[in-house]
């Protein structure tokens, strides 16, 4: 069997270049202090003060006029709350544009809403780009943060809540083009995509450290679904892993009801033995390695799928006796029954405690 | 860019720079998408400076994500070559031949924890995914990859 931390050591022959030059170039890129204006410059800075500030007033008098919307939300607000169930703070100044755009390319469609330090017409997507406002309407001191739920991008390669700034992808721009920053994360049961772009003359750090705080605050509340029973779910191995003496099981759970439901906390797990006998286990909340995890709720919508871990000792260490393992019983917060799921492959559990880690919103994997 | 910051980024360049190109050009297998993607995840830790609480940690996530996009942009543009560099060994292409053929999730959790030496939940963290995930994804992709070099070292 090759010895995989061998072959990987063949790596070190690679050749590596000098890189230096080529980084120092790109930090210079982005324009991050724009020129001191000149006397004539500063009129015209003034004279567009004065037309946004009116533009404003009339905006702001159009947005709390009733039947008078133009799809923005009131600059004002300082909470964006979304119909999906969830929130974002919209930082002073900033308005809020509700959005729901389509990529034509593959029908991919895109919910949410876009936050600016100006007013900008409704994003685009397109070409399998997430949404963002076009290049020719972000003028060189925009910002915007969008925010959207989306269908048809592949789970597993979310970032997780609470969004940072920081785990966001961002694109390479040539001088003068604005940034983009890109993340996708699983939140409610579905998957969202969340962009940053900001224009060259304002790429500094006031304006990354008011986009990190506006991505930081998106919160999803309790959903208004009901919570998932029994008899809504089917129950399937995804898989399971062993590492330094622990089994690993991953379990998927998917709504095969016609209504959308969530789970929430951690499922009550038991232990049976090939006969179906239930085996004297304890079972404990969390994961034996790792952060603690956070309890969270998961909407579940007709047809998807959340993911429960189990782990185990498969190795006698104590006193207990190892006890063959047949299949596993999963019930959900508030369900009476349980959904069995047999143990493939097989194995023992030793030490006679079982960890159980919290529905996570969506089964990562190939 | 001040005094302190320089010193911070020469040693962070000396001390990351060659493993994460290797580690990146093992999951590319292009050696223009890795120069790129690590030039530009140093340049972004550079333009952030001292905002960043861990430097190294930051800069290996930035890489790999910013070079799975460009593979990801790439592969809509045009097919990706299977062309070897002639500065890369027979052993060590044929290795990153093997990781070509594996799911993106499986090449990247297996460079970075055999190449890299990263734990399972570092891993985590630089992927963006969960401890559970990861192994999941190691394991599939461990046996994945000794399959195909079996075959290999018997052919």
């Amino acid at each position: 069997m090759p010895d995989l931390s061998k072959r990987f050591q063949r790596l070190d022959d690679v050749p590596v270049p000098d890189l230096r030059n080529e980084i120092e170039d790109r930090e210079l890129r982005p324009a991050s202090i724009p020129d001191a204006p000149s006397t004539r410059r500063r009129a015209l800075a003034g004279l567009v003060a004065f037309a946004v500030f009116a533009a404003a007033g009339v905006f702001a008098w159009r947005i709390f006029t009733p039947g008078e919307g133009n799809g923005h939300v009131a600059a004002t607000a300082h909470i964006y709350r979304d119909p999906a169930g969830w929130t974002i703070h919209v930082p002073k100044g900033w308005s809020a544009l509700p959005f729901d755009v389509s990529d034509h390319a593959d029908g991919t469609r895109f919910h949410g809403v876009q936050l600016s330090n100006v007013e900008l017409p409704a994003p685009v997507a397109g070409s399998g780009a997430p949404p963002q406002p076009s290049g020719s309407a972000l003028p060189k001191d925009g910002v915007a943060v969008i925010i959207a739920e989306t269908s048809g991008l592949p789970g597993g390669d979310e970032i997780a809540l609470p969004l940072s700034l920081d785990a966001f992808s961002e694109g390479s721009a040539p001088s003068g083009a604005p940034v983009l920053d890109v993340a996708y994360f699983a939140a409610g049961g579905g998957t969202y995509v969340s962009t940053v772009k900001i224009g060259a003359h304002t790429y500094d750090d006031a304006t990354l450290r008011t986009a990190g705080q506006t991505v930081a605050s998106f919160r999803f509340r309790q959903p208004s679904t009901p919570a998932c029973v029994t008899s809504q779910l089917s129950a399937r191995m995804v898989g399971s892993d062993g590492a330094a003496g622990t089994l690993y099981a991953t379990i998927g759970l998917t709504n095969t009801s016609a209504s959308d439901c969530h789970l929430e906390g951690s499922p009550t797990v038991e232990m049976l033995d090939p006969s179906g006998a239930v085996l004297a286990v304890q079972e404990q909340q969390g994961l034996p390695q790792g952060p603690a995890l956070e309890a969270s709720t998961v909407v579940l919508q007709q047809g998807r799928e959340a993911s429960v871990v189990v782990a185990f000792s498969d190795v006698n260490v104590g006193p207990l006796p190892c006890l063959q393992v047949g299949s596993l019983t999963i019930t959900p917060e508030g369900s009476s029954d349980a959904l069995e799921v047999p143990l493939v492959p097989g194995g023992e559990v030793c030490g006679g405690t079982v960890w159980v880690a919290p529905f996570a919103a969506s089964v990562a994997g190939p | 860019m001040d005094v302190k910051s320089d010193r911070s980024f020469d040693v962070l360049y000396r001390e990351q720079a060659d493993r994460l190109w290797r580690a990146v050009f093992a999951y590319t297998g292009d050696r223009e998408v890795t120069s790129d993607a690590v030039a530009e995840a140093f340049a972004q830790s550079l333009r952030r400076g001292d905002a960043l609480r861990s430097p190294k940690a930051w800069v290996w996530r930035a890489a790999f994500q910013i070079a799975r996009g460009e593979m990801k942009r790439r592969a809509a543009v045009s097919p990706l070559t299977d062309e070897r560099s002639y500065e890369v060994s027979e052993p060590a292409w044929e290795l990153i031949g093997a990781l070509r053929s594996l799911p993106e999730r499986q090449r990247v959790v297996l460079v970075l924890r055999y190449y890299a030496g990263y734990s399972v939940r570092e891993i985590a963290e630089i992927v963006g995914s969960t401890a559970a995930t990861v192994r999941v994804h190691l394991s599939r992709g461990r046996r994945r990859l000794r399959d195909m070099l079996e075959e290999d070292d018997d052919a």
